[in-house]
């Protein structure tokens, strides 16, 4: 009953337009990374190595 | 001090002269008790796949009792590895960097306390009960439900706890771990449940919502993305962080991870399907498994050399640093597992492999080479940053590293050789057309060598892993008492206070902003945004999901129906749930693929209408003994009664276990009828007499079968043991289509 009805409902169509949508988003974002901007990849490669400035313990505590 | 901060607030110094100051306090305790629990469930679960070594090697191994044969244990091994040695080490990775990479602490301790508390109950009951026999019996999913939904909840306290540490943050951008680790988070979750839906019977037994080429379709788009989204996304992240760290320079190519993200984002989910390449899936899946699996070798490569190319000129620092070299050693295995999963994934190199040790050489390169070596990597690093002291022992982590190194080529290597010689023997013909070796245990003698030698590897593995516990443990020693969370100083960042302006501007001030924004490109406006950052992961990996599960489970003629295919009998399904619980399916497979030498083997090969009754479906992974899908009929019930209290009476040279206390365990028909009901709640047409009946018709039948092996010459007695029950199901295996009628409505 449900599967008959799935199966009648046409909707082949859907998984041709998700398709579709996937490899065109796909494509965007190679493009994009592709494209970025050297210094704002530089910047971003950076981010693991700041930590952010230690302060000694004993500055901070009360 | 200013060029600290002008960095941490990523602008430009002098455009921002309101720079204030705020302190952050991370969270390590949370980290080092991830750490301690990585290491210690490591050991335990590596310690469990040891046992199982010697138990393939040496079968009286099995003789420690009924809880503790290999089908019991196995599952109890990879579960450990998976959830609790590498998931440990995923969640210690993402406390450790998020707070960092964010420049905030975690949103809650209370959460992450609740987060670490509850990941280890969850190793803990699953400890406990896959040896007493509750499993679901899907690979990686063996967990029963009750245990599933803590999990569930579990998971979503960390995803939460995560996702409001990421709004709280103050970096504005999202370094490419954090989108790892996201992927991660959502991933898991989804495939988690769905491959969970099960209908209980009872407080640890359940059948599940899909049938048999349902079931497995949805069990190996789980199965294989668990190893994407929990053994490789997570560990790329650690990589794309700690590598750097311990290298002390950038990535090497930030764009190259990009690419490497979304490509293992999209195209991963699809993959599913080569696990069953020949089996009765529809070609069409198991095609687009291949393509996508093929696909997925560039990336990785990508990501591979990524990694490797970060150390270029830092080479030098590997003669005394086990940190890299752990990290080196670890990406070379990733580069190697994912250069040779595509390649088994080809339909013809998957006729030899599939159901062999090659896969179990093959996932042993990832787990022990890429997360194993990952994972210790990061520990060496972590261990004097958290403890606050100079590591105990860097001679130690040396020996660590070699003596783990020799293991793992031990290990794979003989397991390459086992695999192999096995997948060429099972197809071998003689001159006369046919098979080489009949007998299945001739395959099975011939690489028993190799299981020594497996024994050998995975000792030295396990001995190394121990010596970081040791390094760990004489380190912690020595580290001062106070290990307060470290403290450290960033700049408030700006563009909150921006945010909070933006919203109280009028409506063209506000498309100005838009504008600035836009001008920066939108994909960092994405990636400035989490929630549809998240968003579009669910999109890429639901699409991939969708397309190749839904037609599955809708259409029809995907699975041709057999008329004499007929539901099992109530004695026959307390017998699939013996055979369930002493988890035979990991030695044993049911699903005889078309191919010549596998027909000739075991008869005529599986159809995908031959598990429609199948909850779950049984087919296994690899072949330690021979296929059972066809053994109905093929020996009297006295044969099975005298092979499973002890095997060698049989096969003498068998290495299955002995299940004497089969002849001896009363068998439970306390839920029968509660399972026969369940079914027929799931669309199994079972009539509400046969429910009803349930426990006299199993109790006739078994009573049949005793009487037979009675006649036979055997014990007698046998009607109310477990034993009847399981030769019941044995001899109901791949008979139904030898027959002309469907079986009358007897039972
Ligand atoms: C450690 C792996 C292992 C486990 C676990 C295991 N078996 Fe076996 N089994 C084998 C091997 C090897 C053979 C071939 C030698 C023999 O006949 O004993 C075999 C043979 C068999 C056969 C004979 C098949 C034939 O066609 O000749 C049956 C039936 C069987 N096993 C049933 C079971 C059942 C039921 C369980 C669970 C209770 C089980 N096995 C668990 C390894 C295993």
């Amino acid at each position: 009953m449900r599967k008959d009805i799935m199966e009648h409902a046409g909707l082949a169509i859907y998984a041709e337009i998700a398709l579709i949508i996937f490899v065109a988003v796909f494509v965007m974002i190679i493009l994009r990374a592709i494209l970025m901007r050297r210094e704002h990849s530089q910047f971003l490669s950076r981010m693991p190595l700041e930590d952010g400035l230690t302060v000694e313990q004993d500055e901070v505590s009360p | 001090m200013a060029t600290v901060l002008e960095e941490v607030s990523g602008r430009p110094g002098g455009s921002n002269p309101s720079t204030e100051i705020e302190t952050v306090r991370y969270d390590d305790a949370i980290v080092r008790l991830f750490v301690m629990a990585t290491l210690i469930w490591g050991l335990v679960g590596m310690l469990v796949g040891l046992v199982l070594a010697v138990q393939l090697a040496w079968w009286p191994a099995n003789g420690l009792g009924e809880y503790f044969t290999y089908g019991r244990l196995r599952p109890l091994h990879t579960n450990a590895v998976v959830f609790a040695f590498a998931g440990n080490a995923v969640f210690a990775a993402v406390y450790y960097s998020s707070q960092r990479l964010l420049k905030a602490r975690m949103f809650s301790d209370v959460m992450s306390k609740f987060h670490f508390w509850g990941w280890q109950g969850i190793i803990v009951a699953a400890a406990i009960t896959l040896p007493m026999g509750y499993t679901q019996t899907k690979e990686y999913a063996e967990l029963e439900w009750p245990i599933d939904i803590v999990t569930t909840l579990v998971w979503v306290v960390f995803a939460v706890n995560f996702f409001l540490t990421l709004r709280n943050r103050r970096e504005k951008h999202l370094y490419v771990a954090l989108w790892f680790y996201i992927a991660s988070i959502i991933t898991v979750a989804v495939l988690h449940i769905v491959n969970n839906l099960v209908i209980p019977t009872g407080l640890f037994t359940s059948f599940s919502m899909y049938a048999g080429v349902h079931d497995a379709m949805i069990q190996w788009w789980y199965g294989h993305n668990a190893v994407a989204f929990l053994l490789t996304t997570p560990f790329l992240g650690l990589m794309y962080y700690f590598l750097p760290k311990a290298a002390d320079r950038p990535v090497f190519s930030y764009r190259l991870s990009i690419l490497h993200f979304w490509s293992i984002v999209f195209i991963y989910i699809w993959a599913g399907p080569h696990h069953l390449h020949y089996t009765s899936l529809p070609e069409w899946a198991s095609t687009v498994g291949m393509v996508f699996s093929i696909m997925l070798w560039m990336p990785s490569w990508g990501g591979m050399i990524n990694g490797l190319f970060t150390l270029r000129g830092a080479w030098h620092k590997l003669r005394d640093e086990p940190v890299l070299k752990f990290f080196v050693v670890g990406i070379t295995f990733y580069g190697m597992a994912t250069f040779e999963g595509p390649m088994m994934s080809i339909k013809t190199v998957n006729a030899l492999s599939h159901y062999t040790d090659w896969t179990v050489a093959h996932v042993h390169a990832g787990a022990l080479g890429w997360n194993g070596f990952m994972t210790f990597g990061m520990i060496y690093w972590l261990i004097p940053r958290l403890w606050k002291t100079k590591l105990w022992s860097t001679r130690l982590a040396n020996t660590h590293f070699w003596l783990g190194t020799i293991g793992i080529l031990l290990y794979i290597i003989a397991m390459y050789s086992a695999g192999i010689t096995q997948g060429l023997m099972w197809r071998a013909f003689d001159e006369t057309g046919r098979l080489m070796y009949p007998d299945f245990m001739e395959t099975v003698v011939a690489i028993m060598p190799m299981y020594w030698v497996r024994v050998l590897g995975g000792s030295l593995y396990f001995f190394s892993a121990t010596l970081c516990g040791v390094n760990l443990f004489m380190t912690a020693r020595s580290a001062p008492k106070d290990l307060s969370d470290p403290v450290v100083q960033v700049a408030r960042p700006a563009w909150r206070d921006r945010q909070v302006m933006a919203s109280t501007v009028n409506y063209d001030e506000a498309l100005f902003g838009l504008q600035d924004k836009l001008k920066h490109g939108w994909h960092r406006l994405l990636e400035g945004w989490p929630a549809v950052f998240s968003v579009l992961v669910l999109v890429a990996i639901s699409v991939g999901s969708i397309v190749e599960i839904v037609p599955m489970l809708l259409v029809r003629n995907n699975v041709p129906t057999i008329a004499t295919v007929m539901p099992y009998s109530p004695l026959e399904l307390e017998g699939r749930d013996i055979y369930i619980k002493e988890g035979c399916v990991s030695c044993h497979t049911q699903m005889i693929r078309p191919l010549r030498s596998e027909i000739e083997r075991y008869g005529e090969y599986s159809k995908a209408g031959e598990g429609i009754y199948d909850r779950p479906h049984l087919w296994g992974s690899k072949r330690t003994g021979p296929d059972l899908a066809r053994l109905g009929g093929k020996y009297p019930h006295l044969w099975h009664v005298r092979h499973m209290e002890d095997p060698r009476s049989t096969s003498p040279s068998s290495i299955m276990p002995s299940y004497p206390w089969l002849l001896t365990k009363s068998l439970d028909l306390g839920s029968t009828q509660k399972k026969l009901e369940v079914m027929m709640m799931l669309g199994v047409p079972y009539t509400i007499d046969q429910a009803d009946q349930a426990i006299d018709l199993a109790q006739a039948q078994a009573l049949e079968i005793a009487r037979e092996i009675a006649e036979q010459g055997g014990p007698e007695g046998l009607e109310d043991k477990e034993i009847v029950a399981l030769i019941a199901y044995m001899q109901r295996l791949g008979i139904d289509i030898k027959r002309e009628q469907p079986r009358g409505a007897r039972r």
